[in-house]
């Protein structure tokens, strides 16, 4: 049996470097459909990246959808519950001339029937001593009756000579009677009116109390009062918090925009990634470059181009800075770390 | 009166997110894929009163639609803001001279890019 390992079977180095070549070929051959599967692995990541991305902001279009709709009923409101305390506030103010107007009105009342029921005790106590005078008439009456009958008496126990006196005494006891009953008569109608007054008296006091127990009217204003007070005071907080609201719909679109802005980055690294999947065929190119070569007895050994000279083709390619300095780090250089100027410029 | 805007750039999310963005600040929004559809449209008769392109896309790039809009009748003075990863000086430079307005890199977020529109756009 023979050894494999005995110098009888060991290729000669022709042979072995036919060998090599030939591994080396395989090898480079392999290399192609390798970096195709990178490149399509890439590939297949930027798109599924670029799905979510426009997913997301899809989902974000709706947000601010929902939000705007909000924003829109939020306006709505707002725009009828101003217009309603504006409403109100000018109520509140026709409500509070009424009440002035009211208020005087009853305060007129009131005074002029205290002063009727004023004028009619005065005339009361008036008629009282009118009573008085009729009393003391009427006892003066009495006392003329009493002298006219010692008159006619006296007049009488004189004869002749008191005829004439007699007479006299007649007329005086007359004029007593007469006086006694107009006296009656009066004191009759000075009752009645006595009476008539009592009743006006009592009458008047009774509208008085009628028109205090009015306090009730008083209260209900100022109940409408606190009424509008409060009403006032919600108002004002409903308006303020939808306010709030409104804010919050604003600051959510500028949060939105925010998250906008952020979701470019994927722009960017997908840029990022082309270039990968650029140097990956450069590559590709590159080792298929090689293995044309391998079995070419006239080729000298120089690759145009070369790898050297691909890759700094490469760098000059790149867009972005931060493409650059990668580049330039990874070679061992120190990239710049910026940009080649402001990210907002206007010219 | 809202203002409208012509978003030009090669990426589908860019479009959506710039879009989504301008339209949140209530802007009215139109858009093209690259350079050639953007300058179709133009010439197709809309009136945008600002243009946002990107730099690097195919069939017409950023600066050669900008130099293409700067000799479009009524377009002389519209406004136009390159949106790039572009960063390279020489590159900033071209656009200058070829009128664009302004420079941006991306990413950039929505209130400071609202905030230049507001700037370069009257009345925004």
């Amino acid at each position: 049996m023979e050894n494999p390992t005995s110098p009888e079977s060991r290729p000669q180095p022709a042979e072995r470097l036919v060998f090599l070549l030939g591994t080396i070929e395989r090898e480079l051959g392999a290399l192609s459909p390798y970096f195709a599967i990178l490149r399509k692995q890439l590939s297949g990541a930027v798109q599924e990246t670029d799905a979510g991305v426009l997913a997301v902001i899809e989902r974000i279009n709706e947000v601010h959808g929902l939000s705007s709709r909000q924003q829109d009923r939020i306006q709505d409101s707002m725009a009828h519950c101003t217009a309603l305390v504006e409403a109100t506030r000018k109520q509140a103010g026709y409500n509070q001339q009424v009440v002035a107007i009211v208020r005087a009105e009853l305060q007129g009342q009131l005074s002029q029937l205290n002063n009727h029921i004023e004028r009619t005790e005065e005339l009361a106590n008036e008629v009282g001593e009118l009573r008085k005078i009729v009393e003391l008439i009427t006892d003066i009456a009495a006392q003329t009756h009493l002298l006219a009958i010692n008159a006619a008496i006296q007049a009488t126990h004189a004869g002749q000579a008191g005829a004439t006196f007699k007479v006299v005494a007649a007329e005086v006891k007359a004029l007593s009677l007469r006086t006694a009953s107009a006296a009656k008569e009066i004191a009759s109608k000075i009752s009645g009116l006595a009476k008539k007054m009592t009743r006006e008296l009592a009458a008047a006091k009774e509208a008085l109390v009628v028109k205090s127990a009015d306090g009730q009217l008083e209260k209900t204003i100022q109940d409408i009062g606190v009424i509008e007070d409060h009403f006032h005071v919600t108002s004002g907080q409903l308006l303020t918090f939808m306010g709030a609201i409104r804010d919050s719909n604003n600051d959510s679109v500028t949060q939105l925009t925010q998250a906008l802005g952020y979701i470019q980055f994927q722009d960017v690294v997908r840029q990022r990634v082309e270039q990968v999947e650029l140097a990956l065929q450069e590559v590709t190119e590159h080792a298929e470059l090689m293995i044309g070569h391998l079995g070419d007895e006239a080729w000298d050994g120089t690759l145009r181009p070369s790898l050297k000279q691909r890759m700094d083709q490469h760098l000059s390619g790149y867009v972005m800075a931060s493409q650059r300095d990668a580049h330039t780090a990874a070679l061992g250089g120190h990239g710049s770390g910026r940009g080649d100027g402001p990210a907002i410029e206007l010219f | 009166m809202p203002k409208t805007i012509l978003i030009v750039d090669d990426s589908a999310t860019m479009i959506m997110s710039v879009k989504s963005t301008l339209q949140m600040n209530g802007f009215l929004v139109e858009t093209a894929g690259d350079g050639l559809q953007a300058l179709n449209k133009l010439k197709g008769g809309i009136k945008p009163d600002l243009i946002i392109t990107d730099v690097n896309m195919p069939n017409m790039d950023g600066l050669e639609l900008i130099r293409n809009v700067r000799s479009l009748p009524g377009f002389r003075f519209t406004p136009i803001l390159t949106l790039t990863t572009e960063s390279q000086a020489a590159k900033r430079e071209e656009g200058k001279k070829l009128g664009a307005t302004g420079w941006l890199v991306k990413p950039i977020s929505g209130p400071d890019l609202v905030k230049v529109i507001k700037q370069v756009v009257p009345g925004a």
